[in-house]
């Protein structure tokens, strides 16, 4: 493989995997836990495996190399309707972010600076309770970005969804405060909505949120498609923006969404 | 189908319509953005008016920047920006100057600390009013750490600025299809300069510095179009920029060995070899009037060089070695008014080319 196909996969990488971390479908992102010996996985999702029926496991196989991965989600009692859980993860980024530094095409970091060993810590309460014909989850969390000290200010990444989730790094720690809500429309139509915020206390640019609609098409109880947008917005270097996701990519028609397919077996 | 789906769906489609492009993609002719000095020097009450065209380099000066000079710098910090700037607006307020044609001036770059040059320009000289097209607005260049990028032309006048326009340019027409869709888009900006009774056009340029293949000839012909429009009205204008062209009859016509960086191969040369390109703006001095005569130029060359790419002053190659930035009217300059401020050697890797210019 050249070079050049190289670096423009591992751009792609790093890009879908801000795109589509934390997704919230199906069970993944609600208090429940896979049953036991399921199995579930999609197209930019994490595969995920019940150990038991309220305790799953989760990586993200297609961005582990370069960014080992790993997520625990414990469900625990119902206190008056609510499902509550807790979800740990932990994330190693420093081999992507320095494969992705230096100087030449698809290389989004300056070689003037350099990544330390860098770990990201994400701890998580949840709460989903159904809600009319769907499912409302609230989630809590506390994250921790280890290592970071000695980052230049200079060296950020000054994009939607990328910026946020690497400010940890930067602030030593964050917060994260999300709702989604799912329910069935019509036929084998069914739609997610939810929000995130994130907050830097202390940081120079300290406040981050993100909305996503998805409209999905259950083929079956194994198989769905997922389309829809993510708007954001944030406090960014440059100032304060929103952004649609996908952006309008040159040469290509403006509109395309994101997709997903997203399997269970 | 449910109306409440229909209104959700147009709501997105909508929203999506407003959405800012991973990269601009410029019409072929937009309004640039507008600016205002925060606070309002009253102009001067002359009839002589000193014109400058500049390329500022993004307030850089002579730094080693990784995109033009062999260097390894990529991104400078907001200090070092505001050094750079400091010194432009030194030189602006020595030059007495009353319409600023400027050329890589950023707005919205992380390479420039995210300084609004225009802004900053306006507020610490006696300009008081600016337009800006930019000729590159990327929100992420996938390059050398580069990151987000706006930057481009700006006219900066002491007064009121109107009917402003930002006109596209050919493209390179020598990339391919990925490299050209992130790639710069040259502009001209053109806007009248509302002088009390005699209003005149400012006009600003900045041709492609890289192509290899007839792009700048077509871009030059662009430029003259918009030129010969105004004239054909019989309105006034001062025009110039950064040509990135020798101008005709040039005794070098080849910086390739000279400009190649230690690791690049003669094959991969851009923009170093004029020699096929001597006379694609001589319609230019054919039919308008040049602050430096050719006449005068081909008299001492060295004097009116406004470029170099090597900014190591202990390299021979540091001295300007070659012109290419350009002042025109459609009028006459004050005679023997022309300047080409090679003594501000550290604000850029241009020299500014000023004229005095009177209006009839």
């Amino acid at each position: 493989m050249g070079s050049t196909m190289k670096q423009f996969l591992l751009t792609f990488i790093f890009l879908s995997y801000c795109v589509h971390a934390q997704s919230n479908n199906w069970s993944l992102g609600t208090a429940h836990s896979l049953n036991e010996g399921q199995w579930e996985s999609g197209l930019f999702q994490p595969l995920r495996y019940g150990i038991s029926d309220d305790k799953d496991i989760s990586i993200h196989p297609f961005f582990a190399i370069m960014i080992p991965n790993f997520m625990i989600k414990q469900s625990w009692k119902e206190i008056n309707g609510w499902k509550i859980a807790s979800r740990h993860s932990a994330n190693y980024p420093t081999p992507l972010l320095r494969s992705i530094t230096g100087s030449g095409k698809f290389k989004i970091v300056s070689d003037a600076f350099d990544f330390p060993h860098l770990i990201g810590l994400n701890n998580e309460i949840l709460v989903t309770k159904p809600f009319g014909s769907g499912l409302f989850t609230a989630k809590a969390g506390l994250l921790l970005g280890l290592g970071g000290k000695d980052l230049s200010p200079l060296s950020t990444i000054d994009i939607p969804l990328v910026y946020p989730r690497l400010a940890v790094y930067y602030n030593g720690w964050g917060l994260r405060f999300g709702a989604d809500y799912s329910r069935s429309l019509v036929g084998r139509w069914s739609g997610f909505i939810d929000g995130d915020l994130f907050l830097y206390p202390g940081g120079s640019y300290a406040l981050f949120y993100e909305s996503k609609i998805m409209f999905i098409w259950t083929k079956s109880s194994r198989l769905r498609f997922m389309f829809g947008y993510k708007i954001t917005y944030g406090e960014y270097p440059f100032g304060d923006h929103w952004q649609i996701v996908p952006p309008k990519l040159p040469t290509f028609p403006a509109g395309l969404p994101l997709i997903d397919i997203q399997i269970s077996w | 189908m449910n109306y409440k789906y229909v209104t959700l769906y147009s709501l997105c489609v909508f929203v999506l319509g407003s959405c800012d492009p991973l990269v601009t993609e410029f019409s072929n002719i937009e309004s640039p953005k507008k600016y205002t000095a925060k606070t309002l020097v009253t102009p001067p009450n002359k009839d002589t008016l000193t014109v400058v065209t500049w390329n500022i380099r993004f307030g850089i000066g002579r730094a080693n920047w990784f995109g033009d000079s062999c260097g390894d710098l990529v991104l400078f910090d907001d200090e070092t920006i505001k050094n750079g700037l400091e010194m432009l607006a030194f030189q602006i307020a020595e030059m007495d100057a009353d319409i600023l044609l400027l050329q890589e001036v950023d707005i919205d770059s992380k390479r420039s600390a995210y300084i609004d040059q225009v802004q900053w320009l306006l507020d610490h000289t006696s300009m008081n009013y600016g337009v800006y097209g930019s000729m590159w607005e990327v929100q992420f260049v996938p390059s050398d750490g580069l990151g987000r990028v706006n930057t481009g032309n700006a006219i900066l006048s002491k007064w009121p600025l109107s009917e402003a326009e930002r006109i596209q340019l050919s493209l390179r027409g020598d990339q391919d299809a990925l490299t050209k869709a992130f790639y710069v888009r040259r502009n001209v900006l053109k806007a009248v300069v509302n002088y009390p009774g005699n209003p005149f056009w400012a006009i600003g340029i900045h041709a492609s510095a890289f192509s290899n293949d007839d792009t700048k000839q077509k871009q030059f012909l662009e430029f003259k179009d918009v030129l010969d429009k105004i004239d054909v009205e019989g309105e006034l204008f001062v025009a110039g920029g950064d040509l990135n062209e020798l101008p005709p009859g040039a005794s070098k016509n080849n910086y390739c060995d000279e400009d190649r960086c230690p690791d690049e191969l003669p094959e991969n040369d851009e923009g170093c070899d004029f020699s096929n390109e001597t006379t694609w703006i001589s319609p230019l001095y054919n039919t308008y009037t040049p602050a430096v005569s050719l006449l005068d130029y081909l008299q001492n060359e060295n004097m009116y060089f406004t470029h170099t790419r090597t900014h190591n002053s202990n390299d021979e190659r540091y001295e300007w070695n070659r012109k290419l930035d350009y002042l025109f009217t459609n009028t006459e300059w004050v005679a023997r008014s022309e300047r080409t401020h090679q003594e501000a050697e550290l604000e850029s890797d241009h020299v500014a080319v000023s004229a005095r210019w009177v209006l009839p």
